[in-house]
């Protein structure tokens, strides 16, 4: 009997065991996915959560696509596989993004060429220009649905990539959008499109947890580009800093081109803030950076992804040195891959791939994995690209892809400091809850 | 040595004034010979320094006032003629029995036509440069209401039941329905391209708006002129009847039964080298006929005839009887009297595709045409008595109006509207404006390819011996006195080498205008023509504020990103007021493949909008085109840094210039701005 | 002790059993929130549930307006087959005797029960023909196209361009006449053309208070004009003292919709409309109503609507026609009608919804696809264009006839 007891006793000790084991992970995993909010929001930077819960969350579910399009016979006498490319080719301060982006693309779909193309036909880029005269995204995607593409990727500037949204979702053409981090543009439940690269939702939650959770910052000053990258980028990390607490102690904006600054660095240095968040294209950050400098601003300085460039280390120098970016990869890890297209890319176009570039490569491998694997039928390329399975957890040269129900890219996020002239990259922290900064604050 | 002194002083002086005269004459001949482009011009200073005076006493001088009968109706009764007189801006009252000016009403300015109801009582004149309509009580002889028209009203009908009038809107092409019970405009229905006749049909049911310029069609194509049909029952466009190879429609008549309806034309080869003028057919005339039956099969077919044109076919009227139809041909101061039934039989015997070729054939008027008759000069409106016996014409350079016998085909009378009985300088000159006289066979004149003395909207292959090489787009001639040189390329530097040497070479190819002639057609063109008043864009020198936008943009300095614009690529530059040319060449970028190297006259911006096409070969439909698709590289003005917004505002105030007297503050501002930039 | 060492030895399975459950279920969860909800079998049209979850409407007024709404049925189809030059529509509307379509591949012009295809060959500004009104002054067709607006007026097509005029650009979502006004909706902001005057008007974010000069969808009534600004809300336009003003979702968050009521339900907004003073709001999120003082708001889960997702809505006297990716509803403030498809059986489906009831009623009959892009009505008949032909249903008399 008491052989028996001990028997049970050790059966439910052992199950017991087995079962807090298996239990931990998974409680742990419910745990973690319960402060998961949309756009990996945490509880307190959920728009109104101290005080109200929404009626409707909009983006808790997914939109379907319930149009017809699937039954559609691929055509049999193709002689190439057309595909679109939209992006800032000429004519803005854009373009060397945009060339940076064709490039991208057009090296994937070189390799796929190399591996056979589709079932032996060739995939052929159609690349468009969105900058042209008076307003040309939109007509654009019309020509690209005139030219029968079966999907196409765009774009970099916030406004064209919009534009081009609306018109896809009437041509019904699969987008994949690997350079527009605007976190609005997934927010308009169009079943059509994905992106690829991290926004500046992430962006702005992991610079207000560094600046303000990990740097102990507590009055910023923001000096932003007057354009939508700047206006609609700079959007959530102020509504985040609002709800750390910490409302902007300045918000001012200076106009692309511009060249001095000293007005608008003048009303920071009156705001007394103790560090300063720029918003914009690298070259006017570069300057406005060794302006700060001269006129005796020494605050850290934080700033967006579009700043991890080499252009603003040439401009900057040795003012840089600090500056603190994300980005949304880590183009030194050392994965085969990646060390694999730094190396392939640059040996094709004489320079170093960069963010564009790299995220136009992944984003053009899912389009053409998609076509591969759908076959050529925009609607059955939509339902492959958005399915959350084929392509949840793609591992692309810029990492892993984890799409949330719009079809925004939720996955990592890096960040870099530029140390001797270089960007040094670092993952992203985890985000410091209330809870844990006020354990850390309690003594 | 008092004497010596005098004789050497009458001398000295005498040598003095010798050496100015040798110095002075042979100043003059080397300025007229610069000016005429001729060595043998016999050096009238008249010529120039008198006849195209523009105002000041002695302008007053030589010039007359006329009164240039234009349109005509007649009272219901026969009794009385209602004469547009329209460079008077008079509706002059002619007593039929005695054949005398019996009232005169002063209408608004330049009246188009004139409608009677069928009461007698009332007239509606439409006043073609004030854009409104004047009803006038024909018992006291006053005008009573004015009705607000769209741009340029031409001709006036009433609906069957005269419950609403139909106005023929020539400038902003449409057709304005009033609802005479209450006054009001109630809709405007879009018509062809410069519309400006309108007749109903004799049941009713339908109204035909003829137009004299083609549609707007893709560039190198022949023209494609619009008849509008409107159903009357609905007040709506029904059909819209497109006359290939033809425009200038003028007139349009139905045939007593309804089975035909008639409108002259003109049938232009602008395509073809002008060199084909030597050949004759280059400009045919004629008429475009619908029949009601036969699905409305229409038919083109020539007045002229072999060796010999009658051109610019202006006015229609068919007899009661359905027989006969009169035609004006202001060109060549001819009736032509057509027999409808040979028509009507030449249509039921003949397949399409014979008739088709029968709308090129010189030969077959002979069959129809049974009379032509001669007039005074221009001969323009025409009406028949209410029984058909006569046929009233209003010669409008001749101020009078030819009363014609429909039975001996004869000119029975003249009416004499008392105009000035003396012919002026400017007067002959428009005279020969309007007369294909000098032109091998009359195969067109002036006014064919400039009616309104204005432009016809065609482009041209000028001289050139290839297709499709050198076109040139109709230039306007209103207002062009002080705007040397000339042509697209700037080769002519004055009219007097315009209209000489090179007009008879290249466009007449005859003999060219004596001297005499030349002098008189320059006077008009310099004095005679004026610009419309832009009521369409700008009534009143106040600008809209989309204009007052576009203002700034046409005389901005630094693009949209703050860069500095050259000055060579400012607006102003080569557009300065009063006429907005600096006349000046230059190299737009707008030159085609087809033309021969040259550079670009600029040309001046009065009353831009009513002037498309534009570039030197038509190319640009619209002015919005000149930028958005002919000026890739900036050349033409730097433009591509503006947003659509800017673009739009720009255009609307390019729309807004008028004629160059109200611009005099604008140079002296310009000046002044300039000055202070230097 | 022996007691609970019984309770072990005789439940030990089961407490495994519930043990490895748990498990199972915690891994599942969490796998499924990794890979969040697959939509691919959704795609194939998945039922609404229809159930009494509809709560009771609020605003008094509504119900005081509502009048009997009317039922359609008797739906006939016309694809391809029938001589439509494209299944995909993307609008319709009713010209007295005849009825206009715009579709993928051309203007198809029903008459005398025949379709007559007009194309960019004809002078069509493009094929793709989004929108279509018609001039109540003039009969003028006005076709919004991918490529430009068309004028067809008695057979002469007119184009205008960005390139050509002052048209903002060539992508035109919604065009409509008002008077002697025509208005668009454009990829480059809202635009206005008198036809009188010929003047253009552009109102984008630099004249009108829009964020970007995207819009989407624009009507007229009341003495003014409406516009669906993308991302912008509605931006409403006085005619007699040209002002505009704009209705904006006043949370200011895309993702939520904190209260309901509060004012238009979402800032991107596909379609508005206008009548018996009443305007209505078309968004991706839900419908909107305004009366001029207060919002109300209608989701999938609180009211008769079919679908959130709203392509394109029209209002005809009392009654809203809203055009979803889940069918057609029809609500007059009162009672939802909403018109889909049995993809088992291809007949069709009735819901009927007033407050918490909702029936649902089986017709021999069935719209040609649920995915509804545009609607017209007049008199008895309703015509829709939808992702697969166009549909024509009227009005059943007797509601039992047709079913």
């Amino acid at each position: 009997m008491k052989n028996q007891d001990q028997k049970i006793k050790l059966r439910v000790l052992v199950l017991t065991i087995l079962t807090m084991f298996f239990l931990f992970p998974v409680s742990d995993l419910n745990g973690q996915d319960k402060k998961l909010n949309y756009g990996n929001t945490t509880d307190e930077l959920v728009p109104y959560g101290r005080f109200q819960k929404a009626y409707k969350n909009f983006f808790d579910d997914v939109q379907p696509f319930t149009g017809a399009g699937r039954e559609k016979v691929p055509p049999t006498d193709l002689t190439e596989v057309r595909i679109g490319f939209l992006g800032p080719l000429e004519g803005s301060i854009l373009t060397p993004l945009g060339i940076q982006m064709l490039q991208g693309a057009s090296f994937a779909i070189e390799e796929a060429n190399n591996k056979g193309g589709y079932n032996g036909i060739p995939f052929k880029l159609m690349p468009h220009n969105d900058v042209g005269l008076w307003g040309a995204a939109a007509n654009e995607v019309v020509k690209m649905n005139d030219e029968k593409v079966w999907a196409f990727l765009g774009s970099i500037d916030d406004i064209n990539t919009h534009v081009a949204l609306r018109v896809a979702l009437k041509l019904e053409i699969p987008m994949v959008n690997s350079g527009d981090p605007d976190p609005t543009l997934t927010e308009t439940r169009i079943p059509w499109m994905i992106r690829n690269i991290a926004d500046d939702r992430q962006s702005s939650y992991a610079l207000v947890n560094h600046i303000y959770r990990e740097k102990k910052h507590s009055r910023i000053a923001v000096l932003r580009a007057n354009n939508r990258y700047g206006r609609v980028g700079i959007m959530e990390f102020r509504d985040a800093a609002l709800r750390y607490g910490f409302p902007l102690v300045l918000e001012i904006r200076y106009n692309d081109g511009e060249i001095d600054f000293a007005t608008q660095i003048e009303r920071m240095i009156k705001s007394s803030p103790d560090a300063v968040v720029l918003w914009g294209n690298a070259k006017e950050t570069a300057l406005i950076i060794n302006q700060m400098r001269q006129m005796g601003m020494e605050q850290p300085v934080y700033g967006s992804d579009r700043l991890m460039s080499k252009e603003l280390l040439e401009i900057a120098g040795e003012n840089a040195e600090g500056l603190v970016t994300t980005c949304q990869y880590n183009p030194t890890l050392d994965e085969p891959n990646l060390v694999a297209f730094n190396k392939n890319y640059n040996e094709r176009y004489g320079m170093e791939p960069d963010v564009f570039a790299a995220h136009a490569y992944d984003g053009m491998n899912l389009i053409i994995e998609a076509i591969h694997k759908a076959g050529l039928n925009r609607a059955l390329i939509r339902d492959l690209l958005t399915d959350h399975k084929t392509f949840q957890g793609y591992q692309g040269i810029t990492g892993e892809l984890i799409l949330d129900p719009s079809w925004n890219d939720i996955g990592s996020i890096w960040m870099t400091e530029v140390r001797d002239g270089k960007f040094d990259f670092f993952p992203t922290p985890p985000l410091i809850s209330d809870e844990q900064e006020n354990k850390k604050s309690t003594p | 040595m008092k004497r010596n002194k005098k004789i050497f002083l009458v001398f000295g002086g005498l040598a003095i004034i010798s050496l100015f005269f040798i110095q002075f004459h042979k100043w003059s001949v080397h300025h007229v010979n610069y000016i005429t482009a001729v060595d043998d011009h016999p050096l009238n200073c008249m010529s120039c320094h008198l006849y195209i005076q523009k105002d000041g006493i002695a302008a007053k001088l030589i010039n007359e006032d006329y009164l240039s009968p234009y349109n005509l109706s007649l009272a219901p009764d026969g009794k009385k003629l209602y004469v547009i007189a329209q460079d008077a801006n008079a509706l002059l009252i002619v007593d039929t029995k005695t054949n005398k000016v019996i009232d005169k009403i002063e209408v608004g300015e330049k009246p188009h036509s004139v409608v009677i109801k069928n009461d007698g009582e009332t007239a509606f004149v439409s006043n073609q440069w004030a854009d409104n309509l004047y009803e006038i009580d024909l018992t006291s002889l006053k005008v009573i209401d004015t009705l607000k028209t769209g741009s340029g009203p031409a001709e006036i009908i009433f609906s069957p039941d005269e419950k609403f009038l139909y106005v023929v809107d020539s400038y902003s092409s449409e057709v304005s329905i009033f609802n005479l019970q209450t006054k009001t405009e109630i809709k405007r229905l879009m018509a062809g391209n410069n519309p400006v006749a309108a007749v109903f049909s004799p049941d009713g049911s339908q109204a035909i708006v003829t137009s004299r310029r083609t549609l707007p069609i893709p560039y190198g194509t022949p023209p494609m002129t619009e008849l509008t049909v409107i159903d009357a029952a609905s007040q709506r466009v029904k059909e819209r009847k497109i006359f290939e190879n033809a425009y200038l429609m003028e007139n349009a008549a139905f045939t007593p039964s309804g089975d035909l309806a008639i409108s002259t034309l003109i049938r232009p080869k602008n395509l073809i080298p002008s060199v084909q003028v030597e050949r004759g057919w280059m400009m045919t005339h004629g008429i475009g006929i619908i029949e009601s039956g036969n699905e409305g099969r229409m038919i083109q077919l020539l007045t002229d005839e072999p060796n010999s044109y009658y051109s610019d076919p202006f006015d229609i009227v068919i007899s009661p009887d359905g027989q006969k139809a009169f035609i004006s041909h202001s060109g060549v101061d001819i009736i032509t009297v057509i027999d409808l039934n040979e028509i009507r039989a030449l249509l039921a015997e003949s397949t399409q595709e014979k008739l088709d070729y029968y709308s090129n054939h010189l030969g077959i008027s002979a069959r129809y045409v049974i009379k032509r008759i001669p007039t005074g000069a221009n001969p323009k409106g025409l009406v028949l008595s209410p029984d058909g016996k006569y046929l009233y014409v209003a010669e409008r350079l001749e101020d009078k109006i030819a009363v014609i016998n429909t039975e001996t085909l004869e000119t029975i009378n003249s009416i004499d509207l008392n105009g000035p009985s003396r012919i002026t300088v400017a007067r002959q000159g428009r005279r020969l404006f309007n007369n294909s006289g000098h032109t091998f066979q009359n195969q067109y004149g002036c006014y064919t390819c400039h009616p309104d003395s204005h432009e016809d909207g065609l482009v041209y292959n000028m001289a050139g011996a290839d297709m499709g090489r050198n076109l040139a787009n109709t230039q306007t001639l209103r207002d062009i006195g002080d705007i040397p040189p000339y042509k697209w390329n700037g080769k002519n530097s004055s009219i007097y080498k315009q209209d000489g040497m090179r007009f008879s070479t290249i466009l007449t190819r005859t003999e060219s205008f004596n001297y005499d002639d030349l002098d008189a057609l320059v006077a008009y063109i310099v004095t005679g023509i004026k610009n419309p008043p832009n009521l369409r864009y700008n009534p009143t020198g106040e600008l809209t504020a989309a204009q007052k936008r576009g203002k700034k943009v046409f005389y901005r300095t630094h693009t949209n990103c703050g860069k500095e614009i050259p000055v060579e690529n400012q607006c102003a530059t080569c557009h300065p007021p009063p006429y907005f040319t600096n006349m000046q060449m230059a190299d737009v970028g707008t030159l085609s493949d087809t033309d021969d190297p040259m550079l670009f006259d600029a040309p001046q911006l009065n009353n831009i909008y009513e002037s498309a096409p534009y570039l030197h070969d038509g190319s640009a439909a619209t002015l919005e085109e000149l930028w958005t698709k002919f000026n890739d590289d900036d050349e033409h003005g730097v433009a591509n840094d503006m947003l659509k917004d800017q673009l739009n505002d720009l255009v609307e105030y390019l729309k807004s210039i008028r004629d160059a007297k109200y611009y005099k503050d604008d140079v002296e501002e310009y000046k002044a701005d300039i000055n202070q930039e230097n | 002790m022996k007691n609970n060492n019984r309770f072990f030895q005789k439940n030990i399975k089961v407490l495994s059993l519930i043990l490895l459950s748990v498990f199972l279920s915690g891994f599942s969860i969490s796998k499924q929130d990794k890979s969040f909800q697959n939509d691919l079998e959704d795609n194939q049209a998945k039922p609404v549930e229809i159930s009494s979850r509809v709560s009771p409407e609020t605003g008094s007024d509504i119900k005081d307006e509502a009048q009997q709404m009317p039922v359609y049925g008797n739906w006939e189809t016309f694809t391809v087959k029938d001589g439509l030059p494209a299944d995909k529509a993307y609008c319709v509307r009713i010209d007295g005797d005849r009825v206009l379509v715009g579709t993928s591949a051309g203007l198809a012009v029903y008459e005398n029960e025949t379709w007559k295809t007009y194309t960019a060959e004809d002078g069509l500004a493009h094929n793709g023909v989004l929108s279509i009104d018609v001039s109540e002054l003039t009969g003028d067709v006005w076709l919004g196209t991918l490529g430009g607006l068309t004028r067809w007026s008695a057979g002469r097509f007119e184009t205008f361009t960005q390139f050509n005029s002052g048209l903002a650009n060539d992508v035109i979502y919604t065009v409509i006449c008002d008077g002697k006004d025509v208005w668009v909706a454009t990829g480059g902001g809202a635009g206005s053309y008198d036809t009188y005057t010929r003047e253009w008007g552009i109102y984008t974010e630099r004249n009108a208070p829009m964020h970007e000069p995207w819009t989407y969808g624009v009507c007229a009534g009341g003495g003014k004009i409406f516009i669906a600004a993308w991302g912008g809300g509605v931006i409403e336009y006085t005619k007699e003292t040209k002002q505009f003003r704009d209705y904006v979702d006043p949370d200011g968050e895309m993702e939520i919709d904190l209260f309901p009521d509060d004012g238009v339900i979402h800032d991107i907004t596909t379609g508005v409309t206008f009548a018996d003073d009443i305007l209505w709001v078309a968004t991706y999120f839900g419908l909107s109503r305004y009366d001029g003082t207060r919002w109300k708001g209608y989701l999938d889960h609180d009211s008769g609507l079919v679908s959130n997702f709203i392509n394109f809505l029209k209002a005809d006297g009392p009654v809203v026609w809203l055009c979803t990716d889940l069918g057609l509803s029809s609500f007059n403030g009162e009672t939802w009608v909403t018109y889909r498809k049995n993809e088992n059986n291809k007949k069709g489906k009735i819901i009927i919804t007033e407050g918490e009831n909702t029936k649902e009623i089986s017709s021999t009959t069935s719209i040609s696809h649920e995915f509804v892009i545009g609607v017209d009505t007049q008199d008895d008949v309703v015509w829709i264009a939808t992702s697969k032909g166009v549909s024509r249903g009227e009005i059943l008399k007797d509601l039992t006839a047709g079913l």
